[in-house]
């Protein structure tokens, strides 16, 4: 990298066109991918001269194998914080670039002239111009000029911090210890991180990918590094499980068939069934798994690349994946899923994401959105385990902590965040916001309850009672939830029977219906065809206004 | 084929493993091809500003790496598959010795 150089004057920003950084940081990211791809291919040959090979060249042959292998695995995350920084700098560009022409024609429409090396001068029969508009047009114009200095010098440093090193070495010890604990306070963990040298950071994300890519307060291009780590290395710990499934099963299975007594029988099928059970675990997580790395690998249309924020194999399993950088862009939509939501589901919730994607360009086509898919909780498995507020609870603090990270780690001036949950998404949102949710608007979608008797209740950066939001279809059975609103619907729903029995229950499963005049929040429409889970189909109107409120077009939300 | 002091070694299983690190190789080149014209041109579009100029070069030096690397790999996997080629014509010349010298 250069030493000092001048930065960017007025006809620089004028002149800047982000199309060729934004190549060529795809470019960087398709060359992260291939150098990740062979450090993958490495693995199987060098295991494989391993188990075949034994004597004097063996040993010097796979120990260069190894030291090769692990310089060629510590190459890619550095190329993917270059694609970062090379996003970074065309998206600032092209900003900069759209403030300065704005200003040159706001000048030209008051009679100022400024020409291309910013100079401000009066023009033609404006001569007269009073000082003081002369004076802001020109601090307008040293504005831009420090934006860009200021955007330069970043960058520059950043591609400084992720230089290729020499000797293949990148590695710097950093104790583990020194690591902040999973769930630390998010403005901690952020200072902590950017006092870290770049070796150290590298070292860090190779050794301990699960650590780092866990953190909130960690840059999201960062976490991702990690977690594509931990990605790869989840793929290769279930495929061995599926492995040693599969030849348990061909036991159990010869087990069963030569058992003669009743009760080894017995026992065979038993085992049989377990292994059976496990099998269809494992590999419906290995197929989310490979929808994930599809996801992940190479850019999406318009240059929006997906970022692997969190991923959790153990139990149900867990992942949170932002369409867009969060860090980066003007909004944020982070979605939270429902009852039966797990890691062999994503595809479901995926498709979703990318619709509110696809509806948040529609809605906003000149800013930049980062959709999110915030399964970072164990959802409840069934409509009976849905009506227990444990699962909220439990997913308020980690919530939480990824609102702020939001707030912390965003490269500007911090994101518009808008968070959507649907079904009991909505319930573990209203959890955590009455203890405090870093959001600007919330918005609630088929709701069994908000855990809130009110939207005052509810602690969100935004009023509350402008910036609460909530919709539930008529034909929603979710509605049952609610007595009082059951009552009120339509009479399929509320026949005397079930009126009778409604009657004998608590008020709402989860507090208040938000979609209740009486909660305080703002109301808006979905098709009466929604039931519970069409909210997002091709036309609900519910769909056009999620993306309006996410955008911040509230007067056009269809209410 | 098994020695007792210790030499234990599948040819076949060796040149197949040199075939794949010398494919694994290949392809981080071409990837390097591919990526270089993109990468060359990053600062086409904003001259003036240092922060592209300094992402060509770093760009330049990453392509050296990475070439180094990938000629690395290309090279382990040659030598993989020399040494079971070694391996297996010593044992071939073995045999034609001992055949020569055993006679039932």
């Amino acid at each position: 990298v250069n030493g000092p150089a001048a930065p960017p004057g007025f006809r620089q920003v004028l002149g800047f066109q982000g199309g060729p950084l934004r190549l060529a940081a795809d470019a960087w990211g398709a060359l992260a991918d291939q150098a990740r791809r062979c450090a993958d291919a490495m693995v199987a040959p060098v295991r494989s001269a391993e188990e075949s090979w034994d004597g004097l060249a063996a040993r010097v042959a796979v120990r260069r194998a190894g030291r090769l292998h692990r310089t060629v695995d510590t190459t890619w995350p550095p190329l993917r914080s270059l694609q970062e920084a090379l996003g970074t700098l065309a998206d600032g560009g092209d900003r900069l670039r759209g403030q300065a022409w704005d200003l040159v024609s706001r000048a030209r429409a008051a009679g100022v002239s400024i020409d291309l090396d910013g100079r401000v001068t009066p023009a033609g029969a404006a001569l007269d111009l009073a000082g003081a508009a002369m004076a802001a047009f020109r601090r307008e114009v040293s504005d831009v000029l420090a934006g860009a200095a200021r955007l330069d010098q970043q960058v520059r440093l950043r591609l400084a911090d992720h230089a290729p090193w020499t000797g293949g070495r990148s590695r710097a010890f950093v104790a583990r210890a020194s690591v902040p604990a999973p769930g630390s306070d998010p403005a901690l963990v952020h200072r902590w991180w950017s006092g870290l040298e770049p070796a150290g950071r590298r070292f860090l994300i190779m050794t301990h990918p699960g650590l780092v890519g866990g953190l909130h307060g960690v840059p999201v291009h960062v976490r991702d590094q990690a977690n594509r780590i931990g990605l790869a290395r989840a793929r290769q710990r279930l495929g061995d499980r599926l492995a040693d499934l599969v030849r348990r099963g061909r036991e159990v299975t010869r087990d069963r068939e030569r058992a003669r007594l009743p009760l080894t029988l017995r026992r065979a099928q038993v085992a049989e069934l377990a292994v059976a059970g496990e099998r269809r675990a494992v590999e419906g997580k290995l197929a989310a798994l490979d929808l994930l790395e599809r996801e992940l690998s190479g850019p999406a249309p318009g240059h929006r690349r997906s970022y692997l924020l969190e991923l959790d194999t153990s139990g149900d399993g867990q992942v949170v994946l932002a369409l867009g950088n969060p860090d980066r862009s003007d909004h944020v939509l982070a979605y939270v899923p429902g009852a039966g939501s797990a890691l062999p589901g994503l595809a479901s919730g995926l498709d979703r994401t990318r619709r509110m994607a696809g509806d948040t360009a529609a809605a906003a086509p000149h800013e930049s959105t980062a959709v999110v898919y915030w399964l970072g909780y164990d959802a409840p498995d069934s409509l009976v385990d849905a009506t227990s507020s444990r699962y909220a609870g439990a997913a308020a603090g980690d919530l939480r902590r990824f609102s702020e990270g939001l707030r912390t780690t965003h490269t500007g001036e911090g994101a518009h965040t808008t968070f959507v949950g649907h079904s009991y998404g909505s319930t573990v949102i209203g959890r955590t916001a009455v203890g405090g949710l870093r959001a600007d608007d919330v918005v609630f979608v088929g709701s069994p309850g908000a855990a809130a008797g009110s939207a005052t209740e509810l602690d969100i950066d935004g009023d509350p009672t402008r910036h609460v939001w909530s919709t539930t279809a008529l034909s929603d059975p979710v509605r049952l939830a609610s007595r009082r609103a059951a009552m009120a619907g339509p009479p399929a729903l509320t026949s005397p029977w079930l009126r009778a029995v409604l009657a004998h229950l608590p008020d709402q499963v989860h507090g208040r219906d938000p979609s209740h005049p009486d909660f305080g929040g703002r109301v808006f429409d979905a098709d009466l065809s929604s039931g519970h889970s069409g909210y997002w189909d091709r036309g609900n109107t519910a769909r056009v206004s999620i993306a309006r409120i996410a955008v911040g077009r509230y007067g056009d939300v269809h209410r | 084929m098994r020695t007792p002091d210790g030499v234990r070694v599948s040819p076949a299983r060796l040149r197949a493993a040199g075939g794949e690190l010398r494919r694994a190789g290949r392809e981080l080149a071409d990837g390097l091809r591919r990526a270089g014209q993109p990468l060359a041109g990053a600062a086409s579009g904003c001259p003036g500003w240092v922060a592209a100029a300094d992402a060509v070069e770093a760009a330049r030096a990453w392509r050296d790496l990475l070439d180094d690397l990938a000629g690395q790999v290309d090279t382990l996997g040659r030598a993989f598959a020399t040494a079971a080629d070694g391996y297996a014509s010593c044992d071939e010349r073995a045999a034609e010795r001992t055949g020569g010298v055993v006679r039932w």
